[in-house]
């Protein structure tokens, strides 16, 4: 018998090996995993289910503390502006326009706080708060309403003090339409020499 | 599940289509891996290869009778490339280029062949002369198809059949000496 023929007949001793039964889970692992993607997907989905749950949570719990926050801080500004109204004393209205500066140091200017500033400037109140408050306003050199407010203020005050102060302030601020209450005061019997004497020297600087 | 619904959920990569598919032709493409690599961690590894790219490639048989076949292919060639990647194929660039045929005077009618002496014989043969003998003789393939698949030339592969052949019956002769 020749070779070829005797191994076809015998061929079924080269197939007497059996693939080892735990390579069938080895198997089925790795197909999953170059195969069925998808299925892992499906797999992996109540985890992002479970994450997006959490996110969702953190994200309220942060919002409700942030708008708690806010809400206190919207509090702590209100109560501090009710402090600045012409119906408390003299030495609370000062200490709240302190506080102010203290707590709103590095923030943007609040229209609430600025109100409430520029209702002090106008009004009759003590020459401390109206200090206070002018130069708790110079922090905001670029807000054309805090400088168009100075500059009103200076046509209408009467307290020497404040007008010395209001003048150094627009001097600083290099507003050209000072000039008007600069004369004003320059031209008003009733202004102190040392006051005209301010305001005829920041006339001629803006002049220049 | 009948064969053409199997073929055909293989195709949409079903999973459990592919599993029944594995267990119906693991242990035959097993057999002929180990054939040619000569060792069954790495025959589990080629195997679960050849099944990967045969179901990534499913798409590609057009007949649905030609599975097993088709399989088998594909499992020689991941064989053949393992043993490339190892290179143990370096014989093939040694190869003598044979000019002229030898001729086939082995009939082995003069020796009483026992299967499991032939077995082991082919076994111990050199690869070069080994897997060429194992393709042929066991897997079926033709010496063109042997030497397209290893890159040879076909009288190559033939003379180096004849001249395993020849190896092949020394040893079982040896053995009967014995």
């Amino acid at each position: 018998m020749s070779l070829e023929k005797f191994v076809k007949k015998h061929q079924d001793v080269f197939d007497d090996k059996k693939m080892p039964e735990a390579a069938s889970i080895d198997f089925e692992r790795r197909l999953k995993k170059e195969l069925h993607q998808d299925s892992s997907k499906v797999r992996r989905l109540p985890i992002i289910t479970y994450l997006s749950v959490a996110a969702s949570v953190a994200l309220l719990i942060t919002i409700g503390f942030w708008y708690q926050n806010w809400q206190e801080r919207i509090d702590i500004r209100d109560n501090l502006v009710s402090a600045l109204d012409e119906s408390e004393t003299n030495s609370s209205r000062l200490e709240a326009i302190y506080e102010i500066e203290d707590t709103y140091a590095n923030e943007k200017e609040d229209e609430k706080i600025l109100k409430a500033y520029f209702k002090i400037l106008h009004d009759d109140s003590d020459a401390n708060s109206k200090s206070a408050v002018i130069d708790a306003l110079l922090k905001f050199p670029n807000n054309a309403l805090v400088r168009n407010e100075l500059i009103e203020a200076l046509g209408n005050e009467k307290e020497p003090l404040i007008q010395l102060k209001l003048i150094k302030s627009v001097a600083r601020l290099r507003e050209q339409r000072a000039k008007a209450p600069l004369k004003k005061i320059i031209e008003d019997e009733e202004s102190l020499p040392l006051v005209k004497g301010n305001a005829s020297a920041l006339l001629a600087m803006l002049n220049q | 599940m009948e064969r053409p619904e199997l073929i055909k959920a293989c195709k949409q990569n079903n999973l459990k289509a592919q599993m029944q598919v594995y267990q119906m032709y693991k242990d035959m493409l097993y057999n002929v891996s180990y054939r040619i690599v000569k060792n069954e961690h790495d025959a589990q590894d080629t195997v679960h290869d050849t099944f990967i790219k045969a179901f990534q490639n499913i798409s590609k048989l057009e007949n649905d009778l030609n599975l097993g076949p088709w399989l088998k292919r594909i499992v020689v060639n991941s064989s053949l490339d393992f043993l490339r990647k190892k290179k143990k194929l370096g014989w093939l660039q040694e190869s003598y280029e044979f000019t002229e045929s030898i001729e086939e005077d082995d009939t082995y009618e003069d020796i009483t062949l026992k299967v499991d002496e032939v077995k082991k014989a082919i076994y111990n043969l050199k690869d070069k002369y080994r897997i060429i003998m194992i393709l042929y003789l066991i897997e079926d393939y033709s010496h063109k198809e042997i030497a397209e698949q290893l890159g040879l030339k076909e009288g190559t592969v033939r003379n180096q059949y004849i001249r395993g052949k020849r190896l092949l019956k020394q040893q079982l002769q040896n053995s009967i000496a014995l």
